[in-house]
């Protein structure tokens, strides 16, 4: 073994023991996308998106029920939908971060 | 103009109609819309003129918002963000304009005097801050909205699109379509509500603080008015290319990966 292969090897080995030793997650937090505002504009945006998802739910459903006079079916219903996007969307943002 | 006997808060959620053109009733926040495109409009005129490479104070002062938001967008846009980043910086100093111009003294208190029937005075102002009416916060969303759904299509067809609605496996499409058309539309009334909302606030609280204590403490909350109307406009700029982001990467291949993910996947194939 040269000189440079054993340099090179013990790179290696001392690269492979730091990617034991630290966690997955750590390298990639200082990376410049997650330092990014564009990531504290999600956080803002889910806490309203979350409300407004149950009220869209909501009042889609109450219009849906003037209309056809079935009240409270599709009231009710509409609001299922609406928490049910409301999870859907922070499932979704989850998604997407740990994806970038 | 101030009413004798009025107050000078004006708390009106609406704009205030100032004259009519024909079919076209002239509001005082579309006079504040116009007034901020100007502004831009002639600021852009004198650096296209006046720009050299040594830049000047006043050239610098214009570069550096440009600059520092292009370098947000090239490092969280991916290989696309050129496609992307004049409207984000559009859409960034436009409402920056706009949210800043309520600053200005005699915006929002000089006007006309109504006179109501029933005897009370009220104050028009001939300018209102355009990001205080809900009609301009909801217009620059659907534009933004039009944007990202536009890239989706392109990236992905409508195929790709309508696929991305209905969901996976293709028999939820029923319960998972409105869901996602829910999410969707969750986006553009959180855009729009959320500048008119801090924007009209902080023209009421200003107003409020101004007939309250007419010296000193309003110059605070001007202050931090400047503050808000800057994180603002950062604010929507930066979700509404999050979302094109998201509408353009959802599917990428690995050439087409955002950058950040392609390195990622690179070093992941080293191992």
């Amino acid at each position: 073994m040269t000189p440079e292969e054993g340099g090179r090897g013990a790179d290696e080995t001392a690269r492979d023991r730091r990617a034991e030793t630290t966690p997955p997650v750590a390298p990639e937090r200082g990376n410049d996308s997650e330092r990014s505002p564009a990531n504290w504009g999600i956080a803002l945006d889910l806490g309203m998106r979350l409300g407004i998802s149950v009220i869209l739910g909501l009042g889609a459903g109450l219009l849906v029920d003037g209309w056809l006079r079935t009240s409270p079916v599709f009231t009710l219903l509409g609001v299922v939908l609406g928490v049910a996007a409301a999870m859907y969307t922070i499932w979704d943002v989850a998604r997407e971060a740990m994806r970038r | 103009m101030q009413p004798s006997g009025g107050s000078l808060v004006n708390v009106r959620i609406d704009a205030e109609p100032l004259f009519s053109l024909g079919p076209l009733t002239v509001e005082n926040s579309m006079v504040g819309a116009v007034l901020a495109s100007l502004v831009l409009l002639a600021a852009a005129w004198w650096f296209v003129r006046r720009a050299s490479l040594v830049p000047t104070r006043l050239q610098s002062l214009i570069e550096f918002p440009v600059e520092w938001l292009s370098g947000i967008v090239r490092t969280s846009g991916g290989h696309r963000w050129r496609g992307f980043v004049t409207f984000v910086m559009a859409l960034f100093l436009l409402i920056l304009v706009a949210n800043w111009l309520s600053i200005l003294p005699g915006v929002g208190t000089i006007g006309l005097v109504h006179h109501a029937s029933d005897g009370s005075t009220e104050l028009i102002p001939f300018v209102r801050p355009a990001s205080a009416d809900l009609n301009f916060t909801l217009g620059l969303a659907i534009v933004s909205f039009v944007t990202f759904v536009s890239w989706a299509l392109r990236i992905h067809g409508i195929g790709g699109y309508l696929k991305e609605l209905r969901g996976e496996p293709a028999y939820m499409a029923p319960l998972m379509m409105p869901i996602h058309v829910i999410s969707e539309l969750s986006r553009l009334i959180s855009l729009s509500m959320r500048l008119f909302g801090n924007v009209f606030a902080g023209e009421v609280l200003l107003a409020t603080m101004l007939a309250l204590v007419p010296l000193v403490v309003p110059a605070v909350f001007m202050g931090l008015e400047l503050i808000f109307g800057f994180v603002q406009a950062l604010v929507f700029a930066l979700l509404s290319m999050t979302y094109i982001i998201l509408a353009v990467g959802t599917h990428e291949t690995e050439e087409g990966l955002p950058e950040p993910a392609r390195e990622r996947a690179a070093a992941g194939a080293g191992h």
